[in-house]
Formats: C-alpha cells, structure tokens, sequence
C-alpha cells in the first residue's frame, strides 16, 4: 500500500486514478489543480506524486523544480500527451522518475506505480 | 489554379499583346517619319535644282541678252558721233559687228535654255533671231558701204535698224521681267515645299510623342497592376495557407482534446474488469477496452495526418541498420498475417545503414501487410519481399486476391477511401491505413506504387532513397518516439 497524491485537473482521469489506485490498494488524494496539488504536496506525506504536465493554473514542472529545489525526493511520475514527449529530456532535469503517455493502459499505471513507489512504512 | 487566376492572366496577355502593337507602331512611326523626310528633301531638292537650271537662269541669261542690245546699241551710236567720215565708220565697224557677234552668242545660249523650259508667255527664240536679223540687215549694208557724201540715207538705214533693235530690247525685257515672276514663283514654292514638310514631320514627331507618351503611361499601369495582381496572389496564398494550417491546428486539438475521455473511458472500462470477475459484464466492458484502444489508434493516426500536410513531416528519423529493420518488421507481419488467418512468405536482402524512422516504417509495412491479409483469399499466402542496399530500400507486398477495379486504383490512397465498403468495414478497416503509408513513405523521400490486375492480385511496392544524414532531422535510435 502506498500514499499517492495525483495532481490532474480533468475530473474524469481523477476519477479513473482515485478508482484504479484504491482498488489495487493504495491510499490516493487528488488536486484538481496546481495550488491545491502544491498545498497537499507540502502537508501531507507521500510515496508517489502523479502529476499532469499542464494544468490550468501552472505548468506542472515548475511545480515539480520547486519541489526539488525544497530537497523533496518525493518519486514523481509526470502523466504527458503523447505530442509532449519530447520534453523528456526537460522533465528529466527537472527532477521526474518517470512519465506515462495519456491515453495509459490499467496495468500500465499499475505497473509504474509498482516500480516507482516508495513502501509506506 | 483558379478561374480568377486565369483571367488575371488573360488580362495580363491582353495587356502584353497591347504593348508590343504599340511599340511596334511606334517602329513603324519612326520608319515613316524617316521615308517622309527623305520624299520632302527629294521634292525640296527638284524643285531648287529646276529653279536654279532654269527659271533663275532664264532671269540671268535675259539680262545678258540686254546687256548685249545695250552694247550694240552703245557701239552703233558712237559709229554717228563726230564727223561721219569712211575711215572713222570703218575702223569703229569692227567693234560694233563684235558687239553683234556678242548678241548673237547671247540669243544661242537663250535658245539652248529654251529647250528645257516651258515657253508660255515667252517670246519664242525665232522673233527674238528675226529682230535680230532685221536689224542686221537693215544696218550691216550702210556700214559696209557707207559713203560720206550720202549720210542721211546712212542715218536714215541707223534709224531704221535702232527702232528693230528697241523691239529686241523690249523682247529681252519681256524675257527678263517673265525669268523675275518665274524665279519668284520657284522660290515660293521651294518656301511652300519646306513649310510643308517641316510641318508634316513636325505632326508625325507630336504623333509619335503621343504615342510613346500613351505607351509608357501603359506600361506604368500594366506595371501597377501586376504589383497588385501579384500582391493579391500573395495575400492569396497567404490566406490558403493560414486556412490550411488551421485545419491542420483544428484536427491536432480535436485529436488531443478526444484522448482524455477515451483514457478516462478505457481507464474506467479496464477498472470495471478488474473488480468484475466472474461478472457477466466481462466481454461488455472488454469490448469498451477494445474499442476505445481502437479509436485511440484512430485519433493518433488522424494527428499524424494532419501533420504530414505541415511542411515537416512528423518523423523522427535516426540511423538504423536497414536489414534488422525490415527483419524485425516481417517479424511482426507473421504475427499479423497469421492473426487473419493467411500465411506468410518473406524475403529480405542486403544491409546498409539507412536514415529512417523505424517506428514508422513498421506502421507502413504492417498497413499493407494488413491490406494484403484482410483482402487475399482466406488462407492465402502474402508475399512480402525487402532489398536494402547503400541506394535505399525496397519492400513489396503481395497478395492473391482479387485485385483493384481499375477505375478505383487512383483513390485507394485517398483519406477514408475503401474498396469495398461493406467488406473492409466488417476487416475493421477505418480507410485511412493507405493515406498513412503514403505519408509515412513521402515522409522518408519515397514513393509507394500500386501493381494491380482484376483477379490478378495486387502489389504494393514501397521505394525509399537513401538520404544523407545532413537533410533529416537525427534523434537518436532510443529517442523517444519508441
């Protein structure tokens, strides 16, 4: 079981994480946008932060550089339309572990969040 | 190009063809000029010449013929003066008949200038002789045998010669006075001649100025209007091209905005039959994941199309060892064909290191190999053949189906196109597979060509060129297009 935080601001992809996520077990909180995903990333604790690149208040990796640059090693999974690919190079340095390409297989998520989630303690 | 282009370019023809039969006027303008000005100096120069030969001669030749009366008249006069002795009229007889002789040279060169002129209104050369003569034979015999005792009849023979020789001097006035009126009248006509034509070319050059003057004012318009034309094609084509990459822009965010509630859609789906086991909802919600997959493909394709109509293809192009390519492509054809049902027969030689997109090379191959699966007789076998070599690489694949219609070959790679419908829809064929490879292999250089007969089968042959690494965009091999 892992505590996952999803910053996503479309409700039904938020939906499908919260749903998915607890069925597999986990303990999932979602931001519908950057000031709340900001606001929850600092209060709570977390094992895995999936996060939308664009949202409609902020970009998702400055959100992501701030975060780093406060010393979070928070794991972090960016969630990308398969056009933003290529700023792989970009996410990388700004500190992601990782990225899944909208639209995602079940099991892909499954299988990211597997690999890339801390263990709750 | 439009009909508005077209008739733009009428007009412009319209206005060359105007240009050059005004220029050309003007060359025959000037030509004009030139031969009337040459006709005026001709006429000009005959009539001063016809003045100068002879009116003007007439004058001068009746003046000597005066001079010569007057002469005469001067030295029979003295022959009266002092004492009329035999030896005074002797010796002053010489000069006198010299005198004569003088009048007589005088009337030969009149009568030689008579023969190039029109005698009207002149004395004629005989009357002019006869007074002469008269004179000289009244004269000439009481000079010859004068005798001083008889000097009255001397004079009275002088009298009678000098009325003959005042005849012949108011003939010579005649001449001289009607040689005056012709040399005047030579004269004015020489004046009208050259007024007339200083005027005529005076009137061809203002011609001609308005001419050329018109011509530019023409060609300065013609000029304007071709700015403008040109001007307006531009605003044209810019316009087209804003319209075009709108388009482009449209069906890219209807592809991105459409892939949200499909991830959400399948996402819920693929949940549904995690927590369903058992359920008889199983084969419902597979079929939502089967299809919302399906329709995910469709949109990326649809996003890819829209891209290749951009100038730069939607490529990530890379190095690759060609042969491995194409293996591991007839690799997952197998797969595929055996999927439908058919077998697979496949060939691939020669290696080279070419610059491709491997990814979509796969997607252009397997397209045809599908097509070639889906519309072969069930069973069938599918024939794909690749050659690789420094130049490029060939891959063609074949089937033993019936074949295109060939009014149809033509428009197998337009968008949503099928042949036929109702069998294609039920292969699962959205039509645009061919539209993709097309653009796939256009997107590498290539061209990709069709050999059909009815009941022959078809053959979809790909070719494409080498390129040298400088023209295409490099990623690396493990790029993220993967």
């Amino acid at each position: 079981m892992s505590r996952i935080l999803a910053i996503e601001d479309d409700a039904g992809i938020g939906a499908v994480l919260r749903r998915g996520l607890a069925l597999a077990g986990h303990e999932v909180s979602v931001a519908p946008d950057g000031t709340a995903g900001r606001r929850a990333w600092n209060t709570g604790k977390w094992d895995l932060v999936l996060l939308d690149v664009m949202l409609p208040d902020a970009d998702g990796l400055e959100i992501l550089a701030e975060q780093r640059a406060r010393g979070d090693s928070t794991p972090v999974v960016l969630l990308t339309a398969r056009e933003e690919v290529d700023l792989g190079g970009s996410s990388l340095a700004a500190g992601a572990t990782d990225h899944l390409r909208k639209p995602f297989a079940y099991e892909d998520l499954l299988a990211h969040v597997d690999r890339h989630a801390r263990r709750a303690g | 190009m439009t009909d508005d282009t077209v008739r733009r370019r009428q007009r412009g023809d319209v206005r060359w063809r105007t240009a050059v039969a005004a220029i050309a006027g003007l060359l025959v303008g000037i030509a004009v000029v030139g031969v009337v000005g040459i006709v005026v100096n001709r006429s000009v120069h005959d009539i001063v010449e016809r003045a100068v030969t002879y009116d003007i001669e007439l004058e001068d030749n009746a003046d000597d013929l005066r001079v010569a009366v007057l002469d005469v008249r001067h030295y029979h006069r003295n022959m009266l003066f002092d004492d009329l002795t035999e030896a005074v009229v002797a010796q002053r007889a010489g000069s006198w008949e010299e005198r004569y002789e003088e009048l007589q040279r005088q009337l030969d060169e009149l009568a030689e200038l008579y023969g190039g002129l029109d005698p009207t209104g002149l004395p004629s050369i005989a009357e002019l002789q006869d007074a002469a003569q008269r004179y000289h034979d009244h004269f000439a015999p009481a000079v010859s045998e004068f005798d001083a005792d008889r000097v009255t009849a001397f004079q009275n023979a002088s009298d009678r010669a000098l009325e003959e020789l005042s005849r012949l001097e108011s003939l010579a006035a005649d001449i001289d006075v009607a040689g005056e009126r012709r040399a005047a009248s030579a004269f004015a006509e020489i004046d009208a001649a050259t007024t007339t034509g200083i005027v005529a070319l005076l009137v061809l050059v203002v011609g001609i100025g308005a001419v050329g003057g018109g011509l530019g004012v023409a060609v300065l318009r013609m000029l304007r209007e071709q700015r403008r034309v040109a001007a307006a094609e531009h605003a044209a084509a810019r316009q087209l091209a804003e319209v075009a990459q709108a388009k482009t822009d449209f069906i890219a965010d209807a592809s991105h905005e459409l892939r949200t509630p499909l991830t959400v859609l399948r996402g819920n789906a693929e949940i549904g039959l995690a927590m369903s086991d058992g359920c008889g909802h199983g084969e419902i919600l597979r079929e939502i994941v089967d299809q919302s997959s399906r329709m995910s493909r469709l949109v990326d394709d649809l996003l890819f199309l829209a891209r290749s109509d951009t100038a730069t293809p939607p490529l990530e192009l890379a190095e690759e060892d060609a042969g491995d390519v194409l293996r591991r492509i007839v690799a997952r054809a197998e797969v595929l064909v055996h999927e439908r049902g058919a077998r697979l027969a496949s060939d691939v030689t020669g290696e080279a290191v070419l610059l491709l997109d491997a990814a979509r090379l796969e997607q252009a191959v397997l397209i045809l190999v599908d097509n070639a699966a889906k519309y072969g007789p069930p069973g069938g076998t599918v024939e794909v053949r690749g050659d690789v070599s420094e130049h490029g690489l060939t891959v063609s694949v074949g089937d033993h189906g019936p074949g295109i219609p060939e009014g149809e070959v033509e428009r197998i790679f337009d968008r949503f196109y099928r042949v036929r419908r109702d069998r294609a829809r039920r292969a699962g064929g959205t039509g645009i597979g061919l539209s993709i490879a097309r653009a796939i292999v256009e997107g590498h250089g290539g061209t990709i060509s069709v050999r059909t007969a009815a009941g022959a089968g078809t053959t979809m042959e790909i070719r494409a060129p080498a390129r040298l690494a400088s023209e295409g965009r490099v990623a690396s091999p493990s790029g993220a297009a993967s």
